[in-house]
């Protein structure tokens, strides 16, 4: 019984492996040669932008860095790679990839969210299912690809599983049904909102909130890769429309300690009356609309220009906001 | 003072829900590679040592959240056990009546202690600061200094259910008392059933024990083949289904009607997937181990009543409340002639709404069940004669989509977190405007293509009487394109450590 078992208990396996293998590899090519769309952005990033100035960051920085005004300012390239729902780890990730085929870009604007180490926010193994597609690829995430699970590393040798939940999507991509390409090269991936806000400030009691080592960890590499490889950094929290109880935010206080311990800039815009006190710049609590955005890049901008290495660069106009 | 939150730090029932539970359900890695060794080691062990094993491993995966948790089915074990034995041995009389109702009292007692405590003192509580502020107008609330953090022991309601009904069959004589505590300690604590039944009964366990039945090729084969199909209900239908309705659900004030509309509608599927594929899982990994428990359902979504509904989803749980609670309270009322049934109907879904966890809506949950029930009784005669007018397709369509539809309505109490959350949702359904939510479209297209499987499947095996139509095809070729594409479905759109979500702008 146990023998007959076996046996086919093997040829089952042999055949999902050679299936496994085979499909795998269609949906590869199919992935990998989509040249628009929500996946793309991130092969795009990973493998084939070469900005001056890179944005990266979740949905705060996409939302929020108006790509065209730097370019035009600062008369540098420019790309917002912020990623919606995307976290620390992932801003790593691309970090990695980057460096990886040697592109060094002038300076990294880094924009995390003001609970971005807090363990409740979200679920970190939740956040790296998109770095999937790329563990056989990039071999220097893969340390950040397993940690979604400790049985990741057995879990990646299907590369059916690598693919997972992606063929929909990259096929969507591949057809551009809905027109991303266009937009997503003349906005250098800036993507504005135009609500208005109606609600009340979120206040947040800051008090107990366990953060996640694993988060802090991947910010100190991220500066590390960035001193090693002579890449001006700047962090930065964008403005949110909260107020935190007795200013205390465990999240930037981290950002504080460790961005002084290292010399970088360290930008933070929570508690910032200039935003808190104009409704009318946010779509949500969590991120500002187009007209909110444009004030804070025209803010980013002259800040930038103090940096070293934009000293000298003639004075720009800023557009005004749409009123 | 004394603090009773004192006594359960020691005994760690206040610890935070382990991460070790969710390694130790079904579709996990971890599960699998001690599932893997059980079974090779159960196949190689004489017969008659099996069930050491099978005991010593299910207290192993009981033990393995928190060990000290173990005590519960243990007394559980030790009082049902000793209590049968009692009761089997005492002459018909008032000795037996006590002895068999001390045991029913200590297991409903452990039961409702653990999962309905809290919510007992909470009503309480509740009604008093009502009552100080509306009948004696008195300024400030209670708090409720008797609500203790208790973490409910594993599978507390399945084990509290089966020891219940053993002791009944064993006071009914339809049972004669288990004499090995060992056995009847493997048949508590079998770990396939223990996290979510079936509620097996002794008599079909204890036999299969005693019988010593070595597993054959044949169950092993159908084992495999029933894990299989319930991974590929649990992890692409359920769990893919599970983000888009808990995104929506989560933040209903923001979701037109139609949204709210389909997530109702999914929600139904979601359950039958996620509970129907658990169980099969289990039922799969049981004939591994050489036994056969009951079924659970039997393609409910297909019934054309209410009525029939609950013959057909949660078998073993509907079976023992009708067994057990149904059938007694119409007989001892059946002086009061259909009245008895509407009573009996009630007040048994109320208990089967309550058992199901410790809240109003369980209750409202199992009222309406009760409600449609009786309404179904009272207008029996009248749609038959309907039916008899009607081409039976059209009967038939229109009671199916009757009952999806009552139960669909149904299940938002049961999902909603209180009654005032479930209220808004309905009211959501028939008022929010706006258009229907949908991220991105493979987050919609995937679980309905995996719906759609489902409910081929089940029409293909209801119509050619088979048991998982094409996994079980004469031709070797149609059966193992069969296994490979339910597998590759499961690696290319199954959801894996709960890795996905959508990104939601609020």
């Amino acid at each position: 019984m146990i023998k007959e078992l076996l046996i086919k208990l093997v040829i089952f396996f042999v055949l999902l492996i050679i299936l496994d293998r085979g499909i795998g590899y269609f949906l590869e090519k199919i992935y990998f040669s989509q040249n628009h769309g929500y996946y793309y952005r991130t092969t795009y990033v990973f493998e084939k932008a070469t900005p001056d100035i890179l944005i990266l960051g979740a949905s705060k920085a996409s939302h929020h860095y108006v790509s065209n005004m730097i370019i035009d300012s600062l008369q540098e390239s420019c790309l917002n790679a912020g990623e919606d729902g995307y976290f620390i780890l992932y801003q790593e990730a691309t970090l990695r990839c980057m460096l990886k085929r040697k592109y060094f870009p002038k300076l990294l604007l880094l924009d995390l969210n003001d609970d971005e180490f807090e363990k409740n926010t979200y679920k970190t193994e939740d956040r790296l299912s998109i770095l999937l597609p790329y563990y056989h690829r990039h071999p220097e995430i893969r340390d950040i690809v397993e940690l979604k699970s400790p049985y990741e590393k057995y879990k990646v040798m299907s590369c059916l599983y690598t693919f997972n939940t992606v063929l929909l999507p990259a096929l969507s991509g591949t057809l551009d049904l809905n027109n991303r390409k266009l937009v997503e090269q003349k906005s250098a991936g800036y993507v504005p909102l135009n609500e208005k806000w109606s609600g009340t400030f979120k206040k947040i009691e800051s008090h107990g909130q366990t953060l996640d080592s694993i988060r802090i960890k991947a910010f100190e590499e991220i500066i590390k890769l960035t001193r090693e490889n002579n890449i001006s950094l700047v962090v930065v929290v964008s403005p949110a429309y909260k107020i935190y109880n007795r200013g205390y935010n465990p999240t930037t206080e981290v950002l504080q300690k460790i961005s002084q311990k290292n010399k970088i800039q360290f930008w933070n815009y929570i508690n910032d009356t200039t935003y808190l006190n104009n409704k009318q710049y946010f779509k949500d609590v969590r991120h500002m609309n187009d007209d909110g955005a444009i004030i804070f890049t025209a803010n980013i901008i002259s800040k930038i220009k103090t940096l070293p290495g934009f000293q000298n660069l003639a004075v720009k106009t800023v557009a005004e906001p749409i009123k | 003072m004394f603090k009773i939150q004192w006594v359960w730090q020691y005994l760690y029932f206040t610890k935070d829900i382990p991460e070790k539970l969710t390694t130790m359900i079904f579709n996990s890695i971890a599960f699998l590679m001690f599932f893997a060794i059980v079974a090779s080691v159960n196949y190689i062990l004489p017969s008659a040592f099996r069930w050491i094993w099978i005991l010593a491993v299910s207290i192993f995966f009981y033990m393995y959240t928190v060990p000290s948790y173990v005590l519960v089915p243990i007394f559980i074990i030790l009082v049902t056990y000793f209590g049968g034995l009692l009761i089997e041995k005492t002459a018909s009389g008032a000795k037996k009546k006590v002895f068999y109702l001390s045991c029913i009292i200590l297991n409903v007692g452990i039961l409702v202690f653990f999962k309905y405590t809290n919510f007992f003192t909470n009503m309480v509580i509740d009604f008093a600061n009502y009552s100080r502020q509306n009948f004696f107008h008195v300024q400030g609330t209670l708090h409720n200094e008797l609500l203790i953090r208790i973490f409910v022991p594993l599978g507390i309601s399945y084990i509290t259910f089966q020891a219940i009904g053993y002791l009944i069959e064993i006071k009914r004589g339809t049972q004669t008392a288990e004499k090995n505590i060992g056995h009847f300690a493997a048949y508590i604590l079998f770990f396939p059933k223990i996290i979510a039944g079936p509620v097996e009964r002794a008599h079909n366990f204890l036999s299969q024990i005693n019988l010593q039945k070595t597993p054959d090729f044949a169950a092993c084969s159908a084992g495999l083949k029933q894990i299989l199909w319930g991974l590929f209900k649990k992890l692409v239908i359920a769990d893919r289904l599970s983000i888009y309705i808990s995104t929506v659900f989560d933040n209903t004030v923001l979701h037109s009607g139609y949204t709210l509309a389909l997530c109702a509608i999914f929600y139904v599927f979601q359950m039958y997937a996620d509970f129907s594929g658990y169980t099969d899982m289990a039922l799969g990994f049981s004939k591994i181990l050489g036994y056969d428990l009951m079924p659970n359902f039997n393609r409910p979504l297909a019934a054309r009543s209410v009525t029939e509904f609950w013959r057909k989803w949660h078998i073993s749980l509907s079976t023992w409340f009708g067994d057990y609670f149904y059938t007694p309270i119409a007989i001892a009322k059946r002086d009061w002639g259909p009245w008895a049934v509407i009573y009996a109907s009630f007040i048994t879904f109320i208990v089967l709404g309550f058992w199901h966890g410790a809240n109003w809506t369980f209750i409202i949950f199992g009222f309406l069940q009760g409600a449609i029930l009786t309404i179904e009784f009272i207008t029996k005669k009248l749609r038959k004669n309907v039916r008899k007018k009607i081409p039976a397709v059209i009967n038939n369509t229109l009671g199916i989509l009757f009952t999806f539809c009552y139960f669909a309505f149904s299940l938002i109490f049961f999902r909603a977190n209180s009654v005032t959350d479930a209220l808004e949702i309905i009211k959501g359904i028939f008022n929010a405007k706006g258009t229907l939510f949908i991220p991105e479209q493979y987050m919609v297209l995937y679980p309905l293509f995996g719906i759609g499987i489902m409910l081929f499947v089940e029409w293909m095996d209801y119509y050619k009487h088979s048991t998982f139509g094409y996994f079980s095809h004469q031709n070797i070729i149609v059966r193992y394109s069969a296994y490979l594409a339910v597998s590759i479905l499961i690696l290319l759109l199954g959801i894996f450590d709960g890795g996905q979500f959508i990104y939601f702008q609020f």
